[in-house]
């Protein structure tokens, strides 16, 4: 039965064989435990805005003379109607307004998921499209992940709408079989995808978020108790624990052990689970943050030198604030004071300045930087003194203060929306730029698809802070968990053997999912702990029924509140109840010593019936019940009852 | 061990150097650490001889420090405690506190020590080794002090980052509530906790009478008044701490000052200003929701009108506004403004909080007209309005509070004793709870009840939920009841310390007893024949009622039958013909109806309608 184990449920996940390279793990779980049903995070799946043809923000000679492919089967007239599919360097893009990937909707009914529990601001983009599908349940997430997540939403909103785009139909089978086989492959499952939302709903989605705090303990239903552990991945970032009164169960995605801005991961809380989910380690295992972070301000500096401009394609909140704070330093030592920094996207502003009013989610040292008082990020300082400059997007004030050579961070790391498609167009051409791709969720050589042949350098030092594998198999060693359950691509693989740096090796029974798993862990939960109040403790008098055991009935009023049960008096207790058995000889023989010896003991079909004084009244003896019959002799009646009576225990 | 007693060392019957010593599950706390401003003797600080007394030292004896917010009533003693009496346990606050706590330390040093020359006072090293022991919380985070304490904060408006503790240790429950505002203002949140239902509150009560009018009435005849002044080319003066109030008064003023198109200027007294609404800024999140939601594109606490006070302004001519520190008049420039601008009837001077006694303020606000400051005699002639913008609940306020947390005990402190006394009676009243008001070293100690752990099992607990709502429930929990009813089996067993609740069933299976039912069964006759179209079961209906009063008669769904609701009880008509025979049933527990039943059934139906 389903209140003694668990149940999990993949939705999203990712596809490891892709013939675009491997795709990020994508967490989206549900989890049915102690009868509440628990969905993890809701992470969209951006991947597929690859296979889509760049949105220009103004109009681009080249890009509209991209060659459409040729479709099979269709006439030429048919072909320029129906031809939305331009051709480069042998891949195909889909031109028209670009879509995204839902989790899975079919495995479980999201009217029946209770509670949304949020890791990070980049985890739960699918939030606005689960209300189509009956979810109605309670969202949590920290503070700074509600807010920051918001701005994600708002700027690829603002990417994909601030210019109309057709959404045409491409989706139609006869289409899609005429085109080459490339295509075809890629294209998969194309009638789930989804196009983004708009921002009404984002504002509908956001305000019912719930804030919290880390180490806030949730009370689900009574239930379940569920606490915001810090993750160290980003600003509010969080891992779950959630216990029951008889188990404990952790979820850890996106966590880092590296010392940047967030607030350390907190591993103490985490002890000894009886079950680990472990998801979301780094998706560049093999680059050291620091090294990358050398090389991306080595390949910056050679650049602007020569004259160069620099694009780092990048999301508005993350790694970004890290990359500001030590750009800085950076370009004052390699003495390139001057140089111009511009951070363009529709939620820079907003970006910028939340991430300077939540020092309490900080790491210490930023932590301590509001007690002088100081900002905890040295940007604010920045936008102060002019060195950093940020703008909504590339029409307005922009163009009064461009120079060149400049650094440029902005959105959409896939360069198929966002401002940087433009920066893309502009400086392509020419080789002394130079764009820096840091985000690791995109195939960059894919990104750059649409801008091939492209002059410009490119370069790859992906900056992720998320765990590789030898620490989490440390983190592994460290929390001891009773069961792990993780991806099966982070496992290895039967084939051959491998190091503890290329995958996880649990020492403890563990379960390897992807998207569409059902998992079904066994947890020890026979009880609930609840609280008896005094008042109702002095009301109960157990009997002692065997030698060392005590019983006696008990009924209250269960009060169900904050995980703290209570069980009060009520104003009428409920009957006491007869136990054990009775048989027809005692019946007897106690009829015998009180001088009736008028007895008839009937059998049949296993049923005994005593018949007194010549049907002046029988006892019928039934499994589990004891019936007095047809006695119009009420003090015989009586007497029957007080000998029966006599072979039980009423309790 | 089962009561929680509580002593004040400071703040019982009083306002000023809140200290209340709470001791219960073998572990006691100490909520705020305060001074008090009325006094510059031992009297400035809490008695910690108290302590010391029972012969253990400080941090043996107080297991953690709680300090609610950074007014100096309630966090002046702290280095004092820490660095001089020699605490060196764990002391919690939240960020702002932490932020703030040492800089009004660090001002009312330099009052006391570079102004006053006081000797024997702590020093600002000392400040900031204190403040390098504390621990900051959280909103509603809960932190394990240890095994069995835990803390969590909750927030209480009053003043930036204020917060109200709920301490647990095992069963037993207190929440401290510091000072705190039930109605949200310019830019503070209103104070809020959950129904955690504490064994004690205890509570602020400096508005134990009081209940204020409007806040906007009161807004505005501030500004009205004000703006008379100044038309009438007074100066006014302000006195107010650095933090708090003031910021409530600047954003009142500046957008008051935008709406009306002023010119007059406004000053802010000290250094302190920008770098006092620099700390509003970063720890916006703290505030209302409305400054929250806006300060991205306008901070509130970017102020236009309001410049930074020079000390040669104080005898330039013309109409001013001048917000100086401190709030009490007790020191400090607000002082040495008040002296130099007293004496003009055109000037007014503005009390917005409350002022202890012993202070000059006190002395201004209850009329005195000559007063000696400095040794120099000064006649008050300017006006003195006293405008009530301390964010301390009044009397709805607490009222409300004690309502959302339902506690069983309630304490009064930080208050004056006439009024408390008022406040006490009407707690009682209207709520039932004993309330408690004691004196500065007075012990109040509070019984409570503990509960017992019981085990109950998963499948009784999944049951009484489902007949709570009444149907096989959906699997969503979102519509589960608050409360459901429980009818199992306690066991307990020799070897185990815990009891478990069980179904019946569980029972059956775990010690082997199973439920057994004694019935009774008898066939009752009715002499005679009825006429044909007489109604047998309205009959009998008829008879029971008259002879079990209370009972309810239902027919039954199927079959010839009748049952007596919410009793085992049920009849029905065997035979018709030739004379009709009804059978009756019932169970042990109600064998009382059943004998009736038996005795006097046949007789009671009425003979008229039987033909013989
Ligand atoms: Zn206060």
């Amino acid at each position: 039965m389903e209140l003694v184990s668990f149940l999990l449920y993949i939705l999203l996940g990712f596809f490891p064989k892709y013939c675009l390279g491997s795709r990020p793990w994508q967490p989206c779980y549900v989890i049915r435990v102690e009868g509440v049903t628990i969905m993890l995070d809701c992470t969209l799946d951006l991947f597929e805005l690859l296979n889509f043809f760049p949105l220009p923000l103004v109009y681009s000679e080249r890009l509209s003379s991209t060659p459409f492919c040729e479709l099979n089967n269709f006439t030429s007239n048919e072909q320029s109607e129906n031809n939305i599919f331009r051709e480069i360097i042998g891949r195909i893009l889909i031109d028209s307004l670009p879509l995204v990937r839902i989790p899975e909707t079919k495995l479980v009914d999201f009217s029946m998921v209770d509670v949304l529990l949020i890791s990070n601001c980049f985890s739960f983009l699918s939030l606005p499209y689960l209300f189509e599908f009956g979810f109605s349940g309670k969202v949590y997430a920290t503070e700074p992940t509600k807010q920051l997540g918001r701005q994600l939403m708002e700027e690829l909103c603002e990417f994909l709408y601030r210019l109309p785009t057709p959404s045409k139909n491409w989706r139609d089978e006869s289409i899609l079989q005429s085109l080459p086989e490339c295509a075809v492959k890629t294209l998969t499952d194309v009638n789930s995808w989804k196009s983004f939302y708009k921002s009404d709903d984002i504002t509908s989605a956001i305000s019912i978020v719930q804030g919290i705090s880390y180490g806030q303990k949730l009370d689900l239903f009574g239930s379940v108790q569920a606490t915001a552990l810090s993750s160290g991945y980003c600003l509010g970032s969080c891992n779950w624990l959630m216990e029951t009164k008889y188990s404990k169960i952790g979820y850890v995605s996106s966590s880092s052990t590296f010392t940047t801005h967030p607030c350390p991961m907190e591993r103490q809380s985490l002890l000894s689970c009886d079950a680990l989910i472990l998801s979301s380690l780094t998706n560049a295992p093999s680059a050291n943050p620091d090294t990358m972070l050398g090389e991306l301000c080595t390949k910056m500096a050679t650049t602007l030198r020569g004259g160069g401009n620099v694009l780092i394609p990048c999301y508005p909140t993350g790694v970004v604030y890290d990359l500001l704070e030590c750009l800085h330093t950076f370009l004052d030592n390699a003495g390139l004071v001057g140089v111009p920094v511009y951070m363009i996207s529709p939620v820079a502003k907003n970006s910028l300045s939340l991430a300077n009013i939540y020092a309490e989610w900080l790491c210490e040292a930023k932590q301590s930087k509001v007690y002088q008082p100081e900002h905890p990020f040295p940007h604010a300082e920045f936008i102060k003194s002019g060195r950093l400059k940020h703008f909504p997007n590339i029409y307005g004030d922009l163009g009064n203060v461009y120079q060149t050579p400049c650094v440029v961070f902005a959105g959409h790391p896939s360069l198929r929306c966002g401002d940087a498609v433009h920066f893309m167009e502009v400086w392509g051409s020419s080789s002394k730029n130079s764009v820096i791709f840091t985000e690791p969720g995109f195939d960059y050589l894919h990104a750059l698809t649409p801008y091939q042949p492209l002059n410009m350098k490119a370069f790859y030092f992906p900056i992720d802070p998320c765990m590789n594998f030898f620490v989490a198999n440390k983190l592994l060693k460290e929390l001891q968990p009773q069961v792990l359950i993780t991806p099966t691509d982070y496992l290895p693989s039967a084939a051959q053997t491998q190091k503890d740096t290329t995958c996880l090796q649990p020492e403890m029974p563990f379960y390897g999912v992807k998207r569409g798993s059902v998992v079904k862990v066994e947890l020890a939960s026979k009880y609930k702990k609840i609280e008896m109040t005094s008042e109702l403790a002095s009301t109960i008098f157990p009997q002692e029924i065997n030698p060392g055991v005590m019983a006696t009935s008990l009924s209250g009023l269960l009060t169900i509140r904050s995980g703290n049960n209570k069980l009060h008096p009520l104003p009428h207790p409920k009957p006491k109840n007869l136990w054990g058995h009775t048989n027809a000889q005692s019946l007897i023989e106690a009829l015998k010593e009180h001088g009736i010896t008028d007895i008839v003991l009937d059998k049949k079909n296993n049923q005994d019936i005593v018949q007194i004084l010549g049907g002046k009244a029988s006892v019928c003896f039934n499994d589990g019940e004891t019936i007095i019959q047809n006695c119009h002799d009420e003090k015989l009646r009586l007497l029957l009852k007080d000998m029966l009576l006599r072979q039980l225990i009423q309790l | 061990m089962s009561d929680i007693r509580i002593v004040p060392l400071g703040a019982g019957q009083d306002v000023g150097r809140s200290c209340i010593l709470v001791s219960m599950g073998g572990k006691n706390i100490m909520f705020d650490c305060g001074m008090h401003m009325g006094y510059n003797d031992e009297r400035r600080f809490p008695d910690f001889t108290y302590i010391t007394d029972t012969g253990q030292t400080l941090h043996d004896y107080i297991n953690c420090v709680i300090l609610s917010h950074f007014h100096l009533d309630h966090c002046g003693a702290l280095p004092y405690f820490t660095e001089m009496c020699g605490y060196n346990g764990p002391i919690y606050m939240t960020h702002p506190t932490k932020a703030i706590c040492p800089v009004l330390l660090e001002d009312f040093r330099r009052v006391c020590v570079d102004k006053k020359g006081e000797q024997n006072f702590f020093t600002s090293q000392m400040i900031k080794d204190c403040m390098r022991k504390v621990i900051t919380v959280n909103l509603h985070q809960c932190v394990k002090v240890d095994d069995q304490l835990e803390i969590k904060a909750y927030y209480a408006g009053h003043v930036l980052g204020a917060a109200m503790f709920h301490v647990r240790v095992g069963h037993q429950s207190v929440v401290y509530t510091g000072d705190y505002n039930m109605t949200p203002d310019r830019h503070l949140g209103s104070a809020w906790i959950d129904r955690c239902r504490p064994d004690l509150l205890i509570t602020e009560s400096t508005y134990a009478t009081t209940i204020r009018d409007s806040k906007r009435c009161r807004e505005r005849d501030f500004l009205k008044k004000l703006h008379e002044c100044l038309e009438r080319d007074g100066k006014v003066l302000i006195p107010v701490f650095a933090l708090g109030r003031a910021q409530e008064l600047c954003i009142l003023l500046e957008s008051y000052w935008e709406r009306m198109n002023l010119k007059y200027p406004i000053y802010f007294s000290t250094g302190l200003t920008e770098k006092a609404n620099h700390y509003y800024k970063l720890f916006i999140s703290w505030t209302n929701q409305k400054i929250k939601n806006t300060f991205i594109h306008r901070n509130m606490f970017d102020f236009k009108h309001i410049k930074a006070f020079d000390r040669s302004y104080i005898d330039q001519p013309g109409p001013m506004i001048v917000f100086a520190t401190p709030g009490m008049l007790h020191a400090g420039l607000s002082l040495q403004i008040f002296k130099k601008w007293a004496e003009d009837e055109k000037n007014m001077l503005i009390m917005p909080g409350y002022c202890v006694p012993g202070t000059i303020g006190h002395k201004v606000l209850s009329g005195t007209k000559k007063i000696e400051i400095d040794k120099k005699l000064v006649n008050i002639r300017l006006s003195v309005q006293y405008m009530s913008f301390s964010a301390h609940a009044d009397a709805k306020g607490i009222m409300q509070l004690i309502q959302l947390a339902e506690p069983k005990n309630v304490l009064l402190v930080h208050g004056e004793a006439a009024k408390m006394e008022f406040l006490r009676q009407k707690i009682n009243e209207e709520f039932g709870i004993h309330c408690y008001m004691p004196a500065n070293g007075e012990t109040v100690a509070i019984a409570t009840t503990p509960s017992i752990s019981v085990n109950m099992s998963s499948l009784l607990f999944k049951r009484a939920l489902e007949e709570s709502i009444g149907a096989p429930p959906s699997k969503r929990l979102c519509s589960l009841p608050n409360s459901a009813v429980v009818d199992g089996l306690l066991v307990m067993k020799n070897e185990v310390i815990e009891v478990s609740l069980l179904t019946h069933k569980e029972v059956s299976d775990e010690i082997g007893l199973t439920r057994h039912k004694l019935k009774f069964s008898q066939t009752l006759t009715l002499d005679g024949h009825f006429l044909p179209d007489s109604n047998i079961l309205e009959l009998l209906t008829t008879s029971i009622n008259k002879l079990v009063p209370d009972s309810k008669v239902l027919q039954t769904k199927e079959g010839y039958g009748l049952e007596l609701s919410g009793t085992s009880v049920t009849l029905s008509i065997a035979q018709f013909l030739p004379q009709p025979l009804v059978n009756l049933t019932w169970e042990l527990q109600d064998d009382h109806i059943g004998s009736i039943l038996v005795m006097n059934l046949v007789r009671t139906i009425p003979r008229a309608l039987i033909m013989t």
